[in-house]
């Protein structure tokens, strides 16, 4: 819930640049649907006006990267209850599963980090 | 898939552990007797084959090994005589499971040293993707 609220802040920042659509931008694939993205799409798709065809504005890829984030820990919190109740097969799934949705998170916020650092960077430039 | 190294490794833990799982197996039903006119406990073998056809460490999809199966070992076991035995047949004897104990402790090794293996390059694959995420920090 909180992930989704963010993706929709993220969303509506048209002012930064727009990135090429190249295989590696949507770095964590596209697990789940893009419940939160059919209102911001919108909203980016107007800030990028004039992109090319083909490419994809940055909030998009944000908005793609948090919605495989979302998934990512959702799987996790899946076996972490199977763990719980004792229907989890292999320990090392649930572990393996905790490990990915741990370094997808700090994945996302190193790229979130950046995003604001040159937001900022932008923002303090004189004129 | 963002992090393919995971599922790779989690394949191979998965194989070594149904290989665990199937030595235990053969390890309880050492002393496993049947009368000679059943066949025998026998011995559980676990099929391994690679998934994909290699290019996937190219490509970044996830590779590794699954279980395709198990096989059995022989099943008319060793015939001894053990006339005291209430399943002896007329003649005296009974069927034991043709398992050897050293060579199931054998693969029980085998099998536990390849799951820490596994469990080690999803360590340093961790400590890799970590280091490439402070870049720049």
């Amino acid at each position: 819930m909180a992930i989704s609220a963010i993706a929709g802040a993220a969303a509506s920042l048209p002012t930064v640049p727009t990135l090429p659509a190249t295989g590696q931008i949507g770095w964590l694939g596209d697990v789940g649907t893009a419940g939160s993205a059919g209102t911001a799409t919108g909203t980016v798709a107007a800030g990028a006006a004039g992109a090319v065809s083909g490419t994809q504005s940055f909030g998009q890829t944000l908005v793609k990267a948090l919605d495989g984030l979302q998934g990512t820990q959702t799987r996790a919190d899946g076996l972490a209850v199977q763990a719980a109740t004792g229907d989890l097969t292999n320990v090392h799934d649930y572990m393996i599963a905790a490990t990915e949705a741990s370094l997808a998170t700090e994945l996302t916020v190193a790229v979130r980090n950046k995003a604001v650092e040159a937001f900022n960077q932008i923002m303090n430039m004189g004129v | 898939m963002l992090f393919p190294t995971f599922q790779t490794a989690g394949s191979g833990l998965g194989l070594f552990r149904t290989w665990m799982d199937a030595v235990s197996d053969n390890m309880a039903n050492l002393d496993t007797v049947r009368p000679t006119s059943e066949a025998a406990f026998q011995a559980r073998f676990v099929v391994a084959n690679a998934i994909g056809n290699g290019q996937e460490a190219m490509t970044g999809g996830p590779a590794g090994a699954q279980v395709t199966g198990i096989s059995f070992g022989d099943a008319n076991g060793r015939l001894m005589h053990d006339p005291s035995n209430p399943l002896a047949d007329a003649d005296g004897m009974v069927r034991f499971p043709d398992i050897d104990m050293g060579e199931q402790m054998t693969q029980l090794m085998i099998a536990q040293r390849g799951y820490q293996a596994n469990l080690a390059v999803i360590d340093r694959a961790k400590d890799a993707y970590q280091q490439a995420l402070s870049i720049g920090r």
